[in-house]
């Protein structure tokens, strides 16, 4: 449901209203353990929804071939970097410990706000980051970081990829477009699977 | 006897279930999701909820107060019957009177209400027969409890989604789906008080992407050889004691196929269960007294979408209900026979067909617009002793009903969700009804949801209120109106650290028009009238933890304050606490897992006497999935420090308190002939 768009004059009223309930919460959690509103994995379902969303994260690894430039050395780690919350921190993670890509190990992290997003070869930009997704699109224009996205407008802005559900299946989109203009070679497999979108046509 | 309307082909071309691999909830780990191709990926169906809508949405986007159970918890607790399922969701409670479990939620449940103020549905076929308006939660629930693979539960008003009667809350069972790879089950158990199960399944997809399950279960119980009823202790009924009176039996079948949107379903199931309780003024002691039901239904259905934009569902199905009373009792007091035959039976069917169109608007929203038509072509009940034979009640109705409803969500702003739905039903009986429902979802921060829920529902007097007579016994009152309640209700969906997760909601829902059996003065039979005025409030805790290492507890708390309006006592059966918790966890390397369910239920009162004191109830179970290969084992121990208990017996009863068994065992093995 978070391709929603706010009619604008919403905003402040849910700022304000988002505070307020921050505080509240705080209050009422703050006695009890383990309250961290700003980092919290989800709970049941959107927890099962981020598991599936990693292994897509981890088979796009297999079908993309980056530019041997974009590795230190051969066996330098893959990046995925994550911008917004978390969502794979803690057990989830441990399911890629021990894969590679190309002898490539896999490595997650949460972007901070003075990375370089060129150090990432993947960013996983969540939905609740909508401003700061068309930056870090911007900020990428031609580098060989594969953006992917969980809201509709992902690709529309500029994204490569963009995960979304179907009928509670989890279903991917892929904006050639973008895709031509960066050194990324995606597998014909992989774009057999998925919805290719041309930004052009798109209403 | 009631008779047999399957044939016994279907055993000889037995049966099915895969443990249905496709669920992101079952795919246990991380590792696993990542060891499937990415195709397989693109198949697994991220749990979420499908009966608040009637569509399939996330849990937190749902326009309800919901819970899942799913069926890799039926394994770890051990749970043998929806009624073991229904216990353990938070704010529920199970009153059983030895025949039948009944329901409570929320501090109302009235023994022997036949559970009519809840929907069942399987698969969103409506599981209510159409003459109690009842669900079964024992073995008289058709379906085998080992091919489900989850149970949503939905609490509060859904009348402005479901054509009728979701009063209280809506259950919806989903069954199994047949995975790709055959798979070939024989399950068998063995349980205290001479129980013996078995289940033949057979489940597999071809390439062409027919799916297909099949399974068969069979059920014997020889019940407690003896059981005290300290109301009859006296030398003339055996001091009290009932001996081998309170065994059963049940037959269930279930087939599904599907193929390109199109499924297929049925299921068949019979029953058979002694009644120990002399209800209904019978000979105490007397073998002959039983309850025998059968319940069968073809449900088919299409499913299809244009992208994701929007999609409709069309449903046809028809159902059959039988039930047979046998009911001894001695007729010398009046000059007949010292021991009389009577036989009480009902037997409905029904055709219904439903439409459901969902279309995406602009601006998100998310319409839903539906019809049902459902013909209720028989409600017949008889009544008759036999030998001398003598007809007692012979009332053959039908009755027809139709609805419609549409549901808006609509997003007010990003983390602000309205949705709103309206029902409008039309009954042959007793008219139109309409009920409106809105919900504002709200979620201010990531892991936080808000839910503010009013909803308005009703319950339609069921064809045995209306229309069941013996004179000087009960009178029938074709003036019944249906029960109506307007429900608000705030719920505070929270996830924490650590994969913790909390519920909290308050709730108040005042019921008015109660349908209840009242003794007319002039005549001394008891009728049905809309005379009960309830008040419910209370609030509701829930923390609970999934760890994907496979560990997981749950521990809730409801505080209930029900208030019958005619004497501001709380109604029968309705208890101020009650206290669920529950813990699992996975040993040497998940090949073993250790779980422990527990339920407190605090004093209730009976209908008349002492009240039921608290209890609490302790079970234990090891599940060990593929220990061995292809062998899944499971022994559990229920009541496990040997409670001692009563519920509250309905007005069929003579006695006030009904014991419940202590503590009992059971083991369970099941083999997978195709595992790999």
């Amino acid at each position: 449901m978070e391709t929603r768009s706010a009619p604008a004059n919403c905003r402040a009223a849910i700022a304000g209203l988002r505070g307020i309930v921050r505080a509240v919460i705080g209050l009422l959690v703050s006695g009890a353990l383990l309250f961290e509103p700003f980092r919290a994995p989800a709970q049941g379902s959107d927890d099962a929804e981020y598991r599936v969303k990693l292994a897509f994260l981890y088979h796009f690894t297999q079908f993309i071939e980056w530019p041997p430039e974009a590795f230190s050395d051969a066996a330098a780690p893959l990046m995925i970097c994550v911008a917004g919350p978390d969502p794979f921190a803690g057990e989830m993670e441990q399911g890629l410990r021990g894969r590679t890509t190309n002898g490539h190990p896999i490595q997650i992290k949460r972007l901070k706000p003075n990375d370089d997003l060129k150090d990432c070869h993947m960013i996983f930009v969540r939905s609740s980051e909508r401003k700061a997704a068309s930056k870090i699109l911007s900020a990428l224009k031609g580098s060989s970081t594969v953006t992917i996205g969980e809201s509709t407008d992902f690709v529309t802005g500029g994204g490569i990829i963009n995960l979304t559900l179907d009928q509670n299946k989890l279903r991917f989109e892929i904006n050639l477009e973008a895709a031509t203009q960066t050194r990324l070679k995606i597998s014909s497999k992989l774009l057999s699977l998925a919805k290719i979108v041309n930004v052009g046509r798109i209403p | 006897m009631a008779k047999r309307t399957i044939p016994l082909l279907l055993l000889s071309t037995l049966i099915a279930v895969s443990p249905s691999i496709l669920t992101a909830q079952d795919a246990q780990t991380p590792a696993d999701l990542m060891n499937m191709s990415l195709e397989d990926l693109m198949k697994v169906e991220i749990d979420s909820v499908f009966g608040a809508s009637g569509y399939k949405q996330k849990v937190t986007d749902a326009p309800a107060s919901i819970t899942i159970i799913t069926s890799d918890e039926i394994k770890r607790y051990g749970y043998r019957t929806l009624a073991d399922i229904l216990r353990n969701v938070p704010g529920f409670y199970v009153t059983f009177d030895r025949v039948d479990g009944y329901l409570g939620e929320r501090g109302f449940g009235p023994p022997g209400d036949y559970n009519s103020r809840f929907l069942l549905l399987v698969d969103g076929h409506r599981m209510n027969d159409n003459i109690f308006g009842g669900i079964w939660l024992g073995m008289d629930f058709p379906i085998d409890i080992d091919l489900i693979d989850r149970v949503e539960v939905i609490r509060g008003p859904n009348s402005s989604t479901y054509i009728a009667s979701a009063l209280l809350g809506v259950i919806n069972v989903v069954t199994k789906r047949a995975g790709k790879a055959k798979d070939l089950v024989v399950s068998s158990g063995v349980a205290s008080y001479g129980t013996y199960q078995s289940r033949l399944s057979y489940s597999q997809r071809l390439d062409n992407g027919l799916a297909m399950l099949f399974s068969g279960t069979y059920y014997d119980s020889h019940g407690p050889d003896q059981l005290y009823f300290k109301e009859f202790d006296s030398p003339a009924t055996n001091n009290g004691i009932a001996l081998n009176a309170d065994g059963g039996r049940a037959d269930q079948f279930f087939a599904k196929l599907s193929y390109d949107g199109f499924t297929l379903e049925g299921a068949y199931g019979f029953s058979r269960q002694h009644d120990p309780t002399a209800s209904y003024g019978t000979i105490f002691d007397d073998p002959e007294e039983r309850i025998d039901m059968s319940s069968a239904y073809l449900d088919l259905s299409y499913d299809h979408h244009f992208g994701s934009d929007w999609g409709y569902q069309a449903r046809l199905y028809y159902d059959k209900d039988q039930y047979r009373g046998v009911y001894p009792f001695d007729a010398s007091p009046d000059g007949g026979p010292s021991h009389v035959l009577n036989q009480d039976l009902t037997s409905g069917q029904d055709v219904g067909a439903s439409f459901v169109v969902t279309k995406k608007l602009p601006l998100g929203q998310t319409l839903i617009a539906g019809s049902e038509y459902r013909d209720n072509f028989q409600q017949n009940e008889w009544n008759y002793d036999a030998q001398p034979y003598s007809l007692n009640l012979d009332s053959r109705e039908s009755s027809s009903l139709w609805g419609v409803h549409i549901q808006d969500e609509i997003p007010i702003c990003k983390s602000l969700t309205l949705d709103f739905g309206l029902s409008y039903d039309r009954y042959s009986t007793f008219g139109g009804t309409t009920n409106p429902r809105a919900a504002l979802i709200y979620h201010p921060l990531e892991a936080t949801t808000l839910k503010l829920l009013y909803g308005q529902s009703f319950r339609a007097p069921t064809s045995f209120e209306t229309y069941y007579a013996i004179p000087g016994v009960a009178e029938a009152n074709p003036l019944l109106k249906p029960e109506t309640a307007r429900t608000t209700e705030l719920v505070w969906e929270q996830a924490l650290q650590k994969s913790f997760h909390l519920v909290v909601s308050g709730y108040y829902y005042p019921i008015r028009g109660v349908i209840e059996a009242v003794t007319d003065p002039a005549s001394g039979a008891l009728v049905y009238q809309n005379t009960g005025r309830v008040d419910l409030k209370g609030a509701e805790i829930t923390l609970k933890r999934q760890s994907r290492s496979g560990w997981e507890a749950g521990l809730s708390l409801s505080l209930e304050n029900a208030r019958d309006l005619a004497d501001s006592a709380p109604p029968t059966n309705s208890p101020r606490v009650i206290g669920q918790a529950s813990f699992s966890v996975p040993l040497f390397k998940r090949t073993l897992f250790a779980s422990m369910d527990l339920q407190y239920v605090s004093k209730r009162g009976a209908l008349d006497g002492e009240p039921a004191g608290a209890y609490v109830l302790p079970n234990f179970t090891l599940f060990s999935p593929m220990a061995l290969k292809g062998w899944e084992l499971s022994a559990s121990v229920y009541n496990a420090f040997n409670q001692i208990y009563a519920d509250p017996a309905s007005v069929a009863h003579v006695e006030d308190l009904l014991f419940q068994n202590g503590r009992n065992f059971s083991l369970k093995l099941t083999y997978h002939f195709f595992s790999r």
